[in-house]
């Protein structure tokens, strides 16, 4: 399989991170995917940077081949393009070779409409899908989920997308261009909230401390509250605390109205437990507790040791971490991405 | 024809992560039989009955939402019948997608060599919180336990608060899940000639959460910090929601090169109090308004939207995230569309037991006699309507 990723200059940094992600999936399970010359001039640069390298390009790059240092380079873009299978690029790049072979041609562009492509940030276009609405306190600021969420969903799309394309193609017939844009892709993710407001229901804001769900002190940091409704019984029992035996938290829209007196009451059984002893709890109850760890932490967590998930490959001087493809097909996991 | 045309799936999935999944085959053209049981159902089904009005009480917005382009089956797999008939489903059909807690599957006596001495080129996707294997395997889990466990809420959050989740609304791992489980399950589908045997994907949501935060690993693996990162992100100076004259939040991403054409709006460098500036000027202005300024300086700025209101702007930056079924309801929709064959809802989400004779006559082969023999022991359930044929 023969990936290029073509971005234009003009390309907006969401949509080369989320063909950048296309693509480091492909490369994790085998594909050969070669950087065409783009954009990437300045995420490359951007902070936190390794050895004068992003961190986001150590971790999207890995096992890419730069156009540079292609066998074939000097025959030029087009015949890279022509020779590929799948081409990821946005839509400035698809204009400038419109017909590029038999290349599957996988768009991503910011929003359904071409005319505001440079108007929005991955941030602004988060705020534009709700996705930030949902997250944080009520009294504050509207927050983001940590890393480039919006962006690497719109990836997992575009593979998705090609994929689809290259089973149509097996079965004799055609897709079409393959279109992706991180508007849909934000609230496809948030469809709940959307489609609840048609329904009836609450409205869904972000609730802070009154969530029902929520991350809470212990001994050595945070864990998260979750549960169901079958987990709410187990959870009382293990907190043994009298301000839970109401019977009326039997009920949980009466639970979603205290939710506060009750993770109130949950915290404080568990400031006496550390995150190691909560997972202990987690898994002998059976309850979805979540102890909140931190990505040095998850290098020497015992599951991920089990599976070899994560592994150390040497980039110049440094040992980087780099996680591999989640998934483990028939019994056997894919290698990191090779040494960029 | 659609991209996966000829593929029949077997959908064992509930709630959102193994549903949502088959959802998305049956998008792509696979025939995707829900398969539910009579002693047990999606709960999904029965997740918040919002409209009283509904029709059909098996039928939630949630469920319908969600499984809409299926069939659906309703089979005891804990009956020996059931099961064997399961199996004979398994002999007509791909794939098999489950997300049960795990264990469940083996069981039920269908663990993967089980369903390949059924059908040798099978393709099992089983989605669960930590894997197949491992010590906490068993490790019960939803959506955003996984983001606690996976390092995503470690860096979800105010810069001097607490780790943060997407929490019950979002439970962004679910929703995720979906992409990348369907995405495995075609390029084993795609591959299938190319090998002789079927396919085992187990499929990590905790990794999955872990892999989309893949720099935070390269930093933190190489000594660099990672903590709760509140807004701001590179490549821009600044970039946070400021509260507008009417009491709406507006996202703004400032790069360093727009501050000079923020001039004619506030007053500042990033040295300078950028953000409080922005924070007194954007206090001054509607929201609307003060997007409307911001871009017409080439700052991205947007309105922090809750559900109703991006609902409200359909079309004009999304159009295919939701559709209407064909009775009119609003079900999930498409995160990808093709030019030449365009997605579609063209079926509403089974109603229980739905198509349970036209699944066991059509795909397994069962002769009426047989369908009979799997009622009477209450091991299949029919449509109301179907049950008024059997004699």
């Amino acid at each position: 399989m023969r990936i290029v990723e073509y971005t234009s200059q003009n390309c907006p940094l969401a949509v080369e991170l989320a063909l950048s992600f296309a693509g480091r999936l492909a490369s994790d399970l085998g594909a050969k995917v070669t950087i065409a010359p783009g954009s990437r001039t300045e995420r490359r640069a951007m902070s936190p940077s390794l050895e004068g390298v992003s961190t986001l390009s150590h971790f999207l790059d890995a096992g890419k081949i730069s156009w540079s240092d292609e066998p074939s380079g000097e025959g030029g873009l087009a015949a890279l393009l022509r020779g590929a299978d799948v081409v990821l690029a946005d839509g400035m790049a698809h204009r400038a070779f419109p017909d590029a072979g038999e290349a599957i041609w996988a768009l991503v562009s910011m929003r359904s409409d071409a005319a505001g492509e440079h108007l929005d940030s991955e941030f602004t276009l988060s705020a534009a899908c709700g996705l930030l609405d949902l997250i944080g306190d009520p009294e504050r600021r509207p927050l983001r989920l940590g890393g480039r969420q919006l962006a690497y969903a719109g990836g997992l799309s575009a593979y998705m997308g090609f994929t689809a394309a290259l089973c149509a193609r097996k079965a004799g017939s055609r897709t079409g261009l393959v279109r992706v844009n991180l508007a849909d892709v934000g609230v496809w993710l948030n469809w709940k909230s959307v489609a609840m407001s048609t329904w009836g229901a609450r409205s869904a804001s972000r609730l802070g401390h009154a969530a029902e769900w929520r991350t809470v002190r212990c001994s050595d940091g945070w864990t998260a509250v979750v549960y169901l409704e079958a987990d709410w019984p187990i959870l009382r029992d293990l907190i043994d605390d009298p301000r839970l035996r109401d019977p009326r938290f039997d009920d949980r829209s009466v639970r979603r109205a205290n939710a506060a007196l009750i993770t109130g009451a949950i915290e404080d059984f568990f400031i006496g437990l550390s995150r190691e002893q909560l997972r202990d709890l987690a898994l002998e109850k059976r309850i979805p507790l979540g102890p909140v760890w931190s990505p040095a932490e998850l290098e020497h967590d015992p599951q991920y040791v089990a599976r070899d998930f994560l592994r150390r490959v040497q980039v110049g001087g440094v040992a980087v971490l780099r996680p591999s493809a989640p998934v483990i097909w028939n019994g056997q996991r894919f290698a990191a991405g090779a040494a960029s | 024809m659609k991209p996966l045309s000829g593929c029949r799936v077997l959908d064992l999935g509930i709630i959102t992560a193994g549903a949502a999944t088959s959802a998305l085959l049956a998008d792509f053209g696979a025939e995707v039989i829900k398969v539910e049981s009579p002693t047990y159902r999606d709960p999904f089904r029965r997740w918040l009955s919002e409209r009283p009005a509904d029709a059909d009480p098996s039928l939630s917005p949630f469920f319908r939402a969600t499984n809409r382009n299926k069939l659906g089956l309703s089979l005891n797999l804990k009956h020996e019948l059931g099961r064997n008939a399961f199996l004979r489903l398994v002999e007509k059909s791909d794939v098999v997608v489950e997300n049960f807690r795990r264990g469940v599957l083996q069981k039920l006596g269908l663990d993967f060599e089980t369903l390949r001495a059924a059908n040798p080129n099978i393709i099992l996707a089983s989605i669960s919180s930590q894997g197949e294997t491992g010590p906490e395997a068993g490790y019960v889990s939803y959506g955003s336990t996984l983001e606690a466990v996976g390092g995503l809420a470690w860096t979800t959050g105010y810069e001097d608060g607490w780790p943060t989740l997407s929490g019950v609304d979002l439970n962004y791992p679910d929703q995720i899940v979906a992409l990348f489980a369907s995405s495995m399950i075609m390029t084993a589908w795609l591959g299938r000639d190319e090998r002789d045997a079927g396919v085992h994907l187990d499929l990590s949501q905790r990794e999955l959460t872990s892999y989309l935060s893949g720099e935070a690993f390269v930093a933190v693996g190489a000594g660099l910090a990672a903590g709760p990162e509140g807004n701001a992100q590179a490549p821009y100076v600044l970039q946070d929601c400021f509260l507008s004259a009417d009491g709406a939040w507006v996202a703004v991403s400032v790069r360093n090169s727009d501050i000079s054409r923020l001039g004619p709006l506030v007053s500042a460098t990033e040295e300078h109090g950028l953000a409080r500036a922005l924070g007194e000027w954007m206090r001054t202005h509607a929201a609307s308004r003060a997007v409307e300024l911001l871009a017409a300086e080439g700052v991205a700025a947007a309105e922090a939207l809750d559900g109703s209101a991006v609902l409200e702007r359909r079309g004009e930056i999304w159009d295919q995230a939701l559709q209407r079924s064909p009775e009119g309801a609003l079900v999930k929709g498409f995160p990808v569309q093709f030019d030449d064959c365009p997605l579609a809802i063209t079926r509403e989400a089974p109603s229980n037991a739905a198509d349970s004779e036209d699944v066991l006559q059509r795909v397994g082969g069962f002769t009426r006699a047989e369908i009979d023999v799997l009622l009477s022991a209450g091991v299949v359930e029919v449509a109301p309507a179907a049950l008024s044929r059997v004699s």
